[in-house]
């Protein structure tokens, strides 16, 4: 049984090893030739890092702030409309991000809303909605009720009740949902480029290293960061839900 | 005050939808330049039906995805039941299979190109389905291991006490009961190969593109017509799958994580 | 008036067609231990929640210590409830919990407050413990101490004892009643178990199907319950229906025995009122003997029916044996007759 058992977890984990661990060490080789390094430290490698995560911080808050009406609200529907609500944020997610992005570009040009950016943030915080919407109603729906009833029985206004335990006892699914939609957000490439030239973003710049520019050094190194911050961030995240004990 | 909060998520369901509404609308629009409705036609779709090399992309989207699919939920699935029990390094595991979720897709494109690019190995319709299956793979372990954790390992044993050897109990008990999470790890897959574009773009070779780069170039490249209908196209495609496989295999749509 | 902390005239809530509280009119005195008593759907949760503001009232009124309720909030009422299963803020110590109320209302000197709260429902030196942690008991206490802290007007408990195991029930039953004497406050008491509400109330509410049965205290809710239902939810009983003539009730399966009642009538008598001798009294034979420690319960056959009987374990009664013959008889005066 134990063999049997050791045999499954072999393929796996070989087609991991393989293409992921390997691959990871191929982009460090190549981040640390001389364009990488070069690239480590070029002002504007850092310039776009900080925009990125600039852009990134913000449309993660605003996503948050715009998810979690929508999520409190589908949490406090009856069962049949929280299906059909739950369905209709989360088509978006099952079609094309590129499709999408150009509908939100066809609205926004004629508008004179685009290069720049606002108008990426605008086009990202709805590009991630399910994404933040989903945890979120996840961790408001298994709020018991009667704990926000007895805040109020002890003198908790409605608006206090929000703050002092709602908010508090909904941390891990904003946790989640801030994870799920700042990764992604850092790394973005395509939507950006849609929206606004004017505004390019780390991974527009590493397509520009690898197609355009032919500088496989300076791409990788800032593929290299890229992979590292997040890593960080995800790792971070797993201390935290793992410290909360998952309440 | 649910009245203020029905009313915002109705707003904010409007400015998701509308843009989509939109376009579809304005795919029928008998204008080269967009904004203002000139009359109804049919011409863009015509020309997407014409297009040969369209056709071609669409196909190897199929293929791409299809292929991945099947390496991805094979190798999740195995990946999933492993992790059931506890052994040494198992942490490690477990981090090893989550890698490919906890960082942007565009870190493991550039990975998998220059892996490819340091064994000489030129890419190709076959490279970009390697890429693909390394990060499906995950997907499809975080779904089916949820399924799992949810299953009753007691079963097992029941189906053990009534006469099955460990191997037919997993076969006959174990697996029948996880395959709804399979299934939705393989919709799953599917759908973020098919509509997967950073991957593909840099795992490819330039001549046999995918539908969504497809798209890529054609809005990097100036607006055209033929834009709108083609995504309209796809739109609707994607509903019909989701619709269809909704119904086939009662799959929970809120499960997919990412 | 003002010797009321709560008032119901005429309360009626229904729930989708159906009355969960049909026009209930209740007086509760302040200081007064008050147990609403009934089985599962009577009512009593619903009436509970409409007096701390959780749910209103279809029709009539509620009042709070002369007060009028219609249209204040939860967190505006002078009332605080100790929930069934708890309630205890997760992401507060036990500490944290105790302190909310006096938090929301910027009250001062919490800590001392908060330390005297926990002594009085024994829990001194909890405060920095996670309430994850606690057991059933003591996750009951801390919902207590967090109740009373704010020195409400009235205390609402909702069954807060139903989960605790037989041993630990009795023992908070005890502490409960000496807390709210030391408190003086009017605690609402919410539960189906009908000896709790005997055991440890002032009066009791009898409710069943959204409506009022009796109202009064144990004693006379148990030795003159005022409708059929009340005779039957409190205590058990031996209940025969029949004729009498003024001397002689003859039941309508052809027992008869000594009573007042005349008519057509319904008379209730406790199990511990008869006594077991053979010879005088209703003719019958011994089916089952259950052992309880203190107390022996026997059941009897006569005729077509089955009596019950309490005999206390005091080694004065006869050890009846299964199968005997024999005749249980009683005083006439503990013969209930109950309306129709």
């Amino acid at each position: 049984m134990k063999g049997r058992f050791l045999s499954l977890l072999v393929p796996p984990a070989a087609w991991l090893v393989i293409f992921l661990v390997i691959p990871t060490a191929v982009l460090a080789a190549d981040a640390f030739s001389a364009d990488g390094l070069r690239a480590l430290t070029d002002p504007l490698t850092w310039h776009l890092f900080a925009r990125s995560f600039r852009i990134a911080l913000v449309s993660t808050a605003l996503c948050l702030a715009v998810s979690y009406p929508v999520a409190y609200f589908i949490a406090g529907c009856g069962p049949r409309w929280r299906a059909l609500l739950l369905f209709l944020v989360v088509l978006p997610f099952w079609t094309n991000l590129l499709v999408r992005t150009y509908a939100l570009k066809f609205c926004l040009d004629p508008l004179g809303w685009s290069n720049c950016e606002s108008a990426v943030v605008f086009a990202l915080v709805q590009s991630f909605l399910p994404f933040m919407i989903l945890p979120l109603y996840s961790s408001i729906e298994k709020l018991p009720k009667r704990l926000l009833e007895a805040s109020q029985d002890l003198g908790a206004s409605p608006a206090r009740t929000f703050w002092s335990v709602t908010v508090p006892l909904t941390l891990p699914g904003i946790a989640a949902g801030c994870i799920l939609v700042f990764i992604p957000i850092l790394g973005i490439f395509a939507l950006p480029e849609f929206i606004s030239e004017r505004t390019p973003m780390v991974g527009s710049q590493i397509n520009l290293y690898f197609m355009k520019g032919s500088n496989r050094g300076a791409g990788s190194a800032l593929t290299l960061i890229l992979m590292v911050l997040t890593m960080t961030l995800t790792g971070l995240y797993s201390r935290y839900k793992k410290s909360e004990g998952l309440v | 005050m649910r009245k203020l909060l029905g009313a915002f998520t109705a707003l904010v369901l409007a400015t998701l939808y509308a843009p989509i509404a939109v376009m579809t609308v304005f795919s029928f629009n008998d204008s080269k330049y967009s904004i203002r409705w000139t009359g109804f036609t049919l011409d863009w779709y015509r020309k997407l039906a014409a297009d040969t090399v369209l056709h071609d992309e669409l196909w190897n989207t199929l293929r791409l995805a299809a292929a991945t699919t099947v390496l991805a939920t094979v190798l999740g699935t195995i990946a999933a039941l492993a992790a059931r029990n506890a052994f040494r390094g198992k942490a490690l595991y477990a981090t090893l299979v989550a890698l490919p979720v906890m960082v942007p897709d565009i870190v493991l494109a550039i990975s998998m190109r220059s892996f490819f690019r340091w064994l000489d190995v030129p890419l190709s319709l076959l490279t970009a389905i390697i890429a693909h299956t390394t990060f499906n793979l995950s997907y499809v372990a975080i779904v089916v291991s949820a399924r799992l954790q949810g299953l009753d390992r007691s079963i097992e044993l029941a189906g053990q006490d009534l006469g099955a050897s460990p191997v037919r109990a997993f076969w006959k008990v174990t697996l029948p009961a996880i395959l709804p999470g399979v299934a939705s790890g393989a919709v799953l897959a599917f759908t973020l190969s098919f509509d997967d574009f950073v991957i593909t773009y840099f795992t490819v070779r330039p001549g046999s593109g995918t539908l969504p780069m497809r798209i890529y170039s054609m809005v990097r490249f100036g607006v055209t017509p033929e834009m709108t209908a083609l995504s309209t196209v796809i739109l609707l495609a994607s509903l019909a799958l989701i619709v269809t496989a909704l119904k086939i295999s009662r799959v929970p749509v809120a499960g997919g994580g990412r | 008036m003002d010797e009321f902390d709560v008032s119901l005239r005429g309360v009626t809530k229904s729930f989708g067609g159906r009355r969960a509280v049909d026009d209930v009119t209740l007086d509760i005195r302040r200081g007064e231990f008050f147990s609403l008593l009934g089985p599962s759907g009577c009512g009593k949760t619903t009436l509970m929640r409409i007096i701390a503001g959780f749910e209103s009232a279809d029709t009539g009124s509620l009042t709070l210590a002369g007060a009028d309720m219609a249209g204040v909030p939860p967190h505006r009422r002078d009332v605080n409830l100790v929930f069934q299963n708890y309630a205890l803020f997760p992401h507060l110590s036990v500490g944290g919990n105790v302190a909310f109320g006096l938090r929301m209302a910027k009250a001062g000197d919490v800590e001392a407050r908060v330390r005297r709260a926990l002594e009085r429902v024994n829990l001194a030196g909890y405060e920095p413990r996670a309430v994850t942690t606690l057991s059933g008991g003591e996750q009951q206490r801390v919902a207590l101490a967090r109740a009373i802290v704010t020195g409400p007007r009235v205390l609402l408990l909702d069954e807060p004892l139903s989960a605790l195991d037989l041993k630990l029930r009795k023992g908070l039953q005890a502490e409960l009643r000496r807390l709210q004497r030391e408190l003086g406050m009017t605690f609402v008491f919410v539960t189906h178990d009908q000896e709790e509400a005997l055991a440890m109330s002032d009066r009791i509410a009898v409710l069943n199907h959204g409506r009022v049965e009796q109202v009064g205290a144990p004693e006379d809710v148990y030795e003159k319950p005022a409708t059929r239902f009340a005779a039957e939810f409190v205590g058990a009983g031996n209940f025969f229906e029949g004729r009498g003539d003024g001397r002689t009730f003859r039941t309508n399966d052809g027992l008869s025995f000594g009573s007042a009642a005349s008519g057509e009538a319904v008379i209730l008598v406790r199990p511990e009122k008869m006594k077991i001798a053979p010879g005088a009294g209703v003719a019958c034979r011994v089916e089952e003997v259950l052992y309880q420690g203190a107390s022996r319960s026997i059941i009897l056959r006569a005729g077509d029916r089955r009596l019950l009987v309490e005999d206390a374990n005091d080694g004065a009664s006869s050890r009846v044996r299964v199968g005997e013959a024999t005749a249980v008889s009683w005083r006439p005066e503990d013969g209930l007759v109950l309306p129709r």
